[in-house]
C-alpha cells in the first residue's frame, strides 16, 4: 500500500470530499427540478440574464448539478467534475456579487430551495460559497495530480487512467 | 517522454464539457416530457417562469374599470401580492394580503379561506411579469381556476382615484353570489 494508493488516508479524504461536494450539488438540484417555474422567478430576480435566457437556464442548470453530482459519486472523471463544480461555484459567487452591486443585498439566493422563506444576506452566501469553492478546488488539484501521476507511471498507451 | 499534465488538461476540459452537456440534455428531455415544462422560447408566453398550460388559464389584462365593477359588486376576491409594508401603507379595501415574498407563511392562512370557484383578482406593484403574476401562478397551482391579474396593479388603481384603505385592517373573504 502506497501513501497515495487505494485505502490510504489520502484516498479516504478524497472520497469524503467527493461525496460531500456531490451531496451539496445533488441536494441543491432537487427543489429546483421540482419547481422549475419558481426557480425561473428567482433567476429573474438576479436581473443578470435577459428574459429569453431565463427559462433555458432554469431548465438546464439543476440538471448540470445532478450530472456532476452523479459523476462525483461514481468517481469517474473526478478532476473534470471537480473543475465543473469549481466553475459553477465561481458563477454562483459572481451572481451574488452582481446582485450586491445592483443593491439587492438581501436576496433569495435560490441555492437550495425555491421557497421565498429564509432570505439570506449576500455576504453570508459568499462566505458559504467560498468554502464550497475551496473544497472543489482542493479536490480538483488532488485528483488531477493523482491522475497525472497514474498517467506517468503507466506504460505508453495505457496513460488514459481514471482518477483516484 | 511526453508531459502527462499537458495531455490530461485537454482531456480534463473535454470531460468537464461532456458532463455539462449530459446535464443539459437531461434537463431538456425532462422539461419536454413533463406536463408543465417551461417554454424555452418566449413567444406565446411572454414572461419567464410560466408554463404554457398555466399561461393559457390565466386571465390576463383585467383592466381597471371591469375590475372596479367586480370590486364594487363583490363579485371577486382581491388579492394583494405586494410586501407587507406596502399593504399596510395602502391597499384596495377588502383585499387579502398574500405577499409573494412571504408566500409560504401567508398562504397557510389564506388558502383555506378560498373556494376553487372564487374569481380572484390579483394585483401587485404594476410591474409586468412581477409579483401579481407569480402569486397568480401559485394560486393556480392549488386549483383556483378563475385567476385574473389587474393591469397596472395597485398604482393604476390608486391613480384612477378608486378607493384605497390604509392601515392594518385585513381583507374579508367571500364573494356575493
Amino acid at each position: 500500500m502506497t501513501r497515495t494508493g487505494r485505502w490510504s488516508l489520502a484516498w479516504w479524504l478524497n472520497l469524503a470530499l467527493r461525496l460531500v461536494i456531490a451531496a451539496v450539488f445533488l441536494y441543491a438540484a432537487v427543489d429546483k427540478i421540482a419547481h422549475p417555474d419558481r426557480f425561473a422567478d428567482i433567476v429573474s430576480d438576479y436581473q443578470l440574464l435577459p428574459a429569453f435566457l431565463v427559462n433555458p437556464f432554469a431548465v438546464i442548470m439543476p440538471w448540470v448539478e445532478v450530472a456532476l453530482g452523479v459523476w462525483l459519486v461514481v468517481g469517474a472523471w473526478t478532476p473534470s467534475a471537480a473543475l465543473l463544480a469549481s466553475g459553477m461555484t465561481v458563477m454562483f459567487m459572481a451572481a451574488i456579487v452582481a446582485a450586491l452591486a445592483i443593491g439587492a443585498g438581501d436576496l433569495h439566493c435560490g441555492c437550495f430551495t425555491t421557497s421565498q422563506e429564509g432570505r439570506s444576506e449576500a455576504w453570508g452566501l459568499l462566505v458559504r460559497d467560498a468554502f464550497l469553492l475551496a473544497a472543489t478546488v482542493w479536490l480538483l488539484v488532488r485528483s488531477y495530480r493523482a491522475e497525472a501521476r497514474t498517467a506517468m507511471a503507466a506504460p505508453e498507451g495505457e496513460a488514459d487512467a481514471e482518477g483516484e | 517522454m511526453k508531459n502527462p499534465f499537458r495531455t490530461t488538461w485537454i482531456v480534463l476540459l473535454l470531460r468537464a464539457a461532456a458532463i455539462a452537456l449530459s446535464g443539459c440534455l437531461a434537463g431538456l428531455l425532462v422539461n419536454a416530457a413533463r406536463p408543465a415544462g417551461l417554454p424555452l422560447v418566449l413567444r406565446t408566453v411572454t414572461c419567464p417562469g410560466v408554463p404554457l398550460e398555466w399561461w393559457a388559464y390565466l386571465i390576463h389584462g383585467q383592466t381597471l374599470q371591469p375590475a372596479a365593477a367586480l370590486w364594487k359588486q363583490r363579485e371577486a376576491v382581491f388579492v394583494d401580492a405586494r410586501d407587507h409594508t406596502d399593504y399596510i401603507y395602502s391597499h384596495i379595501p377588502g383585499a387579502l394580503e398574500l405577499p409573494y415574498h412571504d408566500y409560504d407563511r401567508a398562504s397557510m392562512t389564506i388558502h383555506p379561506l378560498l373556494l376553487h370557484d372564487d374569481p380572484l383578482v390579483v394585483y401587485g406593484d404594476g410591474q409586468p411579469c412581477g409579483l401579481a403574476l407569480r402569486v397568480a401562478k401559485r394560486l393556480q397551482q392549488i386549483g383556483m381556476h378563475k385567476v385574473m391579474i389587474l393591469d397596472g396593479g395597485f398604482p393604476a388603481w390608486e391613480q384612477a382615484g378608486l378607493p384605497v384603505q390604509r392601515g392594518h385592517q385585513r381583507g374579508s373573504v367571500g364573494v356575493t353570489p
